[in-house]
């Protein structure tokens, strides 16, 4: 067991480490958003595994853009690592501040409860003159230690950076979803009232769920705003969080792989989509959407390649 | 003093708007228990809908009342197609799926309408103001104030009253409540659910539309019109409690007569001030002020 999962964390790492010499910048840029909104994803899915589904993670994911960009401020320089720091630490302090009120809700209320949250915080932005308004503020780019990027290694270190990260958040998730916890929270999304009557603690389990969720979001925003260079409130609307929620059920909630995957794949599709039909994207996004909710309603990861690389069965699906 | 008319009268014309923008959606949910994300976008469909059939139907010499009339004419062929085919095609193969996962449906829904609509209309502008030409301006006090805008309340009263005495006096509306009750039960003594479901989205569709066609002259058409207005009429709908129109009046009436307020006395919080509503509305009662009465199932 151990050493299979040592064998795939070299896997993936060699494969990292071949992508970002071998691939050219105009890809590697793609590549690294995807993996920065999948670490997003991820803490989404670790929510939508205790049955919820929250439609706010865009707040988080601001936060931490928005923090990742105080960092020149504070500390005079451009640090990636202070950068995505700070950025998860303020998406996770958030959350655990939110999420006592928020975890008390169920299905469709917390759905848009957690949305009202992010629009109340998005609010907030537009009137926040010191965070550059309505026009948002720049991201100076990034610093590794000291270490400042030239030419194509602008975009190379970036990935890197996001392939780090995303190996491990990624191991780390695999890790946590096999734990007893990471089992507790399918239990509750299952059967609520029933862990509550073995004794489990749904509060403390639900309430940890979504302080990590908001912690990736944060580092997965850090990230993107290193990328992108630059963070307005527009990334804290409903929309984007709805984009998160698209790649949760495109990925479903089983496996850490499949998240990866979904992320790569709706970045592809935005890519190509919006190049060749920029009106007709959406409508295809739709359908896939309605197709896989139809066939395959908990995503790529119940689809029977994933569940090999992933948690064994967990007994027949209700 | 004036101030607080002021207030009031805005903040009811502000109400009155909500309330036929989210009597649909809370209509659709307490029947079917869908939330229908793409409300918005069926809203936005009734205002391009609208400006099209303005554009076509009304010369320069023709008299402005007639864009009323078109309105509700583009709110109905709206309904009678987006409605039947969204119920029937696409909603009606996830029933019997979580209330989550309809939710994520009508998502996908959303996601494909907008998309259309780009396609249609384009992304510029549309602009039909004709039908504020209708009417003249009301002084009340020293404040004046757009007649048109009295006709909203006039249409809210309208559809609220309707839908009051449609599900408490009619044999249709009791089969409604029936079905609201238990649509399995109400199954097996014969109501013909299908109908009931594909009835009452088709209903909720026209009321989004028409909101759609109701707004148009007040703002200029394009995209996103329909994306804050999801967020807003859910607002509503669950601070006066998911699936009740009273409810759903209520909260028209808070939210409208909160905005209002901060229009006239903190214009900052202006945007954000209907989500603080709502969310101090659920903290307090987590269901919404009318909720309905659910079993607790092990």
């Amino acid at each position: 067991m151990m050493r299979a999962t040592i064998l795939k964390w070299l896997a993936a790492a060699m494969l990292a480490i071949v992508a970002g010499f071998g691939l050219p910048g105009w890809m590697l840029l793609p590549l690294s958003l995807a993996l920065a909104n999948a670490l997003v994803v991820l803490g989404l899915v670790t929510i939508i595994r205790t049955g919820g589904v929250s439609f706010g993670q865009a707040l988080y994911f601001a936060a931490g853009a928005y923090a990742a960009g105080q960092v020149s401020r504070l500390f005079n320089s451009a640090d990636a690592f202070a950068a995505i720091a700070l950025g998860g630490a303020t998406g996770l302090v958030i959350a655990a501040i939110l999420a006592p009120l928020l975890i008390r809700f169920r299905g469709i209320f917390f759905a848009m409860l957690t949305l009202a949250v992010s629009m109340v915080g998005y609010g907030f932005l537009l009137n926040a003159g010191w965070l550059g308004g309505s026009d948002g503020m720049s991201v100076p780019a990034p610093t590794y230690l000291g270490y400042a990027p030239q030419g194509v290694w602008v975009t190379r270190s970036q990935f890197f950076l996001c392939a780090a990260l995303a190996l491990a958040a990624g191991f780390g998730m695999m890790a946590l979803f096999r734990s007893s916890f990471g089992l507790a929270t399918l239990a509750i999304g299952q059967n609520e009232i029933r862990v509550e009557y073995l004794g489990g603690p749904i509060g403390t389990i639900m309430w940890i769920a979504f302080v990590i969720a908001g912690g990736l979001a944060g580092v997965g925003g850090a990230a993107v705003a290193l990328i992108i260079g630059h963070v307005e409130p527009e990334w804290m609307f409903w929309t984007r969080s709805g984009e998160f929620v698209l790649t949760a059920i495109v990925s479903g909630s089983t496996s850490v792989v499949a998240v990866f995957v979904a992320a790569l794949f709706m970045e592809a599709l935005h890519m190509f989509a919006t190049d060749m039909f920029p009106n007709m994207w959406r409508l295809a996004l739709g359908l896939i959407l309605l197709l896989i909710i139809f066939v395959a309603p908990d995503g790529l990861g119940s689809i029977r390649a994933f569940r090999r690389f992933t948690t064994k069965r967990l007994g027949p699906s209700p | 003093m004036e101030q607080v008319i002021a207030i009031l009268i805005d903040g009811v014309i502000y109400a009155s708007w909500l309330f036929v923008v989210a009597v649909g959606l809370t209509l659709i949910f307490g029947v079917m228990r869908i939330v229908n994300i793409a409300h918005g976008a069926i809203y936005a469909i009734g205002a391009y809908a609208t400006a099209t059939l303005v554009g076509l139907g009304l010369g320069d010499d023709a008299p402005p009342w007639l864009s009323l009339v078109l309105m509700v004419i583009a709110a109905a062929s709206v309904a009678a197609i987006i409605g039947p085919f969204l119920e029937r095609g696409v909603l009606r193969w996830f029933y019997g799926r979580d209330e989550m996962v309809l939710l994520l449906v009508t998502y996908a829904i959303l996601y494909i309408l907008d998309s259309l609509m780009l396609t249609v209309w384009g992304s510029s502008p549309y602009y039909v103001t004709a039908a504020y030409g209708v009417f003249d301006s009301v002084n009340i006090g020293s404040l004046s104030y757009v007649g048109y805008d009295f006709l909203l309340i006039a249409v809210a009263l309208a559809v609220g009253v309707g839908l009051h005495v449609y599900l408490a006096y009619t044999s249709r509306g009791k089969l409604l409540t029936a079905v609201i009750h238990s649509a399995e039960i109400s199954s097996a003594m014969g109501i013909r659910i299908n109908r009931i479901y594909m009835g009452t989205f088709t209903l909720g569709v026209f009321l989004a539309a028409l909101a759609g066609a109701l707004t148009s002259p007040m703002i200029s058409i394009q995209p996103g019109v329909g994306t804050n207005l999801i967020i807003i009429s859910f607002a509503v709908i669950i601070i006066g409690g998911l699936g009740s129109v009273y409810g759903a009046a209520v909260g028209a009436l808070i939210v409208g007569i909160c905005r209002s307020a901060a229009v006239h006395i903190a214009p900052e919080i202006e945007l954000f001030v209907i989500y603080m509503v709502m969310v101090a509305v659920l903290l307090v009662r987590p269901e919404g002020l009318f909720p309905p009465m659910r079993v607790r199932q092990i």
